[in-house]
């Protein structure tokens, strides 16, 4: 029985009179959308919203949470990562994945595409219809057969309202009231999140246009259609579907982001080296999300008129972890959690928060005494005269010293840690040398 | 040889957030000038535009994606001087800037290196575009002691 509806919900692309309204479960089922929508498919297969109830740091930290809370974490991280297993009652707690029916983990296409009002701020508040109406960007849908389709502002990337959708879910309130992921935030107050002409949403940078027919099988016109590879910062650590796609647009993403500039003044008895990061091409801080997780750096070296490195630091050698480097000059931005004074490390513990993170933009205008505010500066110095000074900044999604303490617990296959990217932005790489005299270098 | 392309950008203002029309398959439809304020200029293929001080004529011979979009774009232009006679061994650098958002790129400038098949022809690097809505492209050409430039605003989509 199942096989039969199946394979006429397979065949409904090319005979969609024949085949009336699917069942909702079947509507459920991401490969069943593929069957009509094929590229929109194949992009979200790739995206970590697909990936977000097998990512296995997902699950180690899902793992020991509940462990170390007796159970009390309950939902609160698969109510994001796989809603639709909690929707549906497949699972309470995370704990049973394995068990879990694939169509039912990760952010599907039935659930955003069911959404019909955002009931919060933060933690997934999002309300589905469960009406079967797929509601999309498009305001005039061609009649499909297999669903009926409507249009939503909540899913039309041009409309700021589009925003709410997203994040509400990227927005995050932890169990004890810290608020550790603040993306949906960091944008309503950046001027990207401003309605009007330089108002910006999460999917007009996140799910890039192109032109093309959004169903196969049915005459339809061309449209501006969106990705939904839906690229951040993450990547699957497992063997996942277009990786090597997802790798390119996370990368071409974060090289987009940040300006930086290294002023270089030599002298005796020491070289001051300014450095200056902005970001301007982030909707939001940089990082944003996981903030305590991840690991953002500023690698500086310098070396005198001999070429002996007379400086260095955020220097890491593949595999090193951050901190385990005495770096007394280390300048990074992440976000650390505390509960009562001493500095906890899962958000599970965490009561407190101390945040330093490069702020999305706020003004556009020079003379605005808030243009600086997506502006950090740091200065560094360097015993004697540097002939030669360079910057470039690294990013790790989940921090090498996060890994550690899940593989100490039990909680994560050693084997991953290897597969953990980090990515240094060349786009952020500045060389100064001597020839230019004291003065401001760009990449 | 890629075919010559016009793209065509929409003209006057169009407030943001508003829905682009996408019931049909008028290619002017299918901008996203959600994303675009003010009123930004219209290029046609191998249309020569003046710089500022008249010293050279640049014309956009290729350009891929047809329309300036979100991500990367590759330009080829042909530059003359104002007689039409193609400009040899001059630097040509393409700055694209957003002054909405008050941002630029990084790298800033994307050079054009001369054409080994075209006298005059130069094929910019590839720059990508951060973001969609207005960004203003200066076109900066020096040929030995000459110096000009000019200046387009122009809707990216996204």
């Amino acid at each position: 029985m199942r096989t039969g509806v199946a394979l006429l919900l397979l065949g409904a692309c090319t005979s969609p009179a024949v085949v009336g309204p699917a069942d909702i479960n079947e509507l459920m089922k991401p490969e069943v959308c593929q069957s009509c929508h094929p590229d929109a498919y194949r992009q979200w297969s790739g995206s970590m919203h697909a990936h977000a109830a097998d990512d296995p740091v997902f699950l180690a930290m899902n793992q020991r949470g509940q462990r170390e809370t007796n159970g009390e974490l309950g939902d609160f991280c698969v109510n994001c990562h796989a809603p639709m297993a909690v929707r549906t009652g497949a699972t309470t707690d995370g704990l049973n994945l394995d068990d879990v029916p694939q169509y039912l983990k990760g952010v599907t296409c039935f659930y955003c595409h069911q959404v019909d009002a955002v009931e919060g701020t933060h933690n997934n508040p999002l309300r589905l219809a469960m009406d079967g109406v797929m509601r999309g960007a498009i305001a005039d849908p061609v009649p499909a057969g297999i669903h009926d389709s409507a249009y939503s502002a909540l899913l039309d990337r041009t409309q700021h309202e589009s925003a709410d959708l997203c994040g509400s879910c990227h927005d995050i309130v932890s169990p004890k009231g810290a608020h550790i992921e603040r993306t949906w935030l960091e944008w309503q107050t950046s001027l990207y999140g401003r309605e009007g002409g330089v108002s910006l949403t999460c999917g007009q940078c996140h799910m890039d246009g192109y032109d093309g027919k959004s169903t196969i099988g049915f005459d339809v016109p061309t449209r501006r259609l969106h990705s939904h590879a839906m690229p951040g910062v993450d990547l699957a650590l497992v063997p996942w579907p277009e990786a090597d796609e997802q790798r390119r647009l996370v990368v071409a993403s974060l090289e987009s982001s940040l300006l930086a500039q290294l002023c270089v003044f030599p002298n005796e008895p020491t070289t001051t080296m300014v450095a200056t990061l902005e970001n301007v091409g982030a909707g939001h801080s940089f990082p944003s999300g996981a903030v305590q997780d991840r690991r953002v750096w500023v690698e500086v070296n310098a070396w005198d008129a001999d070429d002996v490195l007379v400086m260095s630091t955020g220097k890491r050698a593949p595999g090193q972890g951050l901190y385990e480097v005495d770096d007394h000059q280390l300048w990074e931005f992440r976000d650390r959690h505390y509960d009562r004074g001493d500095e906890v490390h899962f958000f599970w513990q965490v009561v407190d928060v101390t945040s330093s993170l490069l702020d999305a933009p706020v003004a556009a205008d020079p003379l605005d005494p808030l243009w600086v505010q997506n502006h950090r500066q740091r200065t560094f110095t360097a015993p004697g005269v540097v002939a030669r000074a360079e910057l470039v900044v690294h990013v790790e999604p989940v921090g090498l010293d996060i890994l550690d303490l899940l593989i100490a617990s039990g909680d994560l296959d050693p084997a991953f840690r290897t597969r953990m990217p980090r990515f240094t932005l060349e786009s952020t790489r500045v060389d100064w040398r001597a020839e230019r005299g004291a003065s401001c270098a760009t990449p | 040889m890629r075919a010559l392309v016009w793209f065509v950008v929409g003209l006057g203002a169009c407030a943001g957030g508003e829905t682009a029309d996408t019931n049909g398959s008028d290619d002017t439809a299918l901008i996203d000038d959600a994303a675009c304020t003010g009123a930004f200029e219209q290029l046609v293929a191998n249309e020569p535009i003046a710089t500022s001080d008249d010293a050279f004529r640049v014309a956009w011979v290729d350009v891929d994606p047809t329309r300036p979009a979100k991500g990367e774009n590759r330009w080829s232009l042909s530059v003359t001087d104002a007689s039409g006679v193609p400009v040899a061994g001059a630097s040509v650098v393409v700055t694209p800037f957003m002054s909405v958002h008050g941002h630029g790129l990084s790298p800033a400038d994307y050079v054009g290196d001369e054409s080994t098949t075209a006298i005059g022809v130069y094929e910019v690097t590839p720059f990508n575009l951060s973001m969609p809505g207005t960004w203003e492209f200066t076109v900066t050409i020096v040929d030995g002691a000459t110096t000009d430039a000019l200046e387009l605003a122009l809707c990216v989509q996204g």
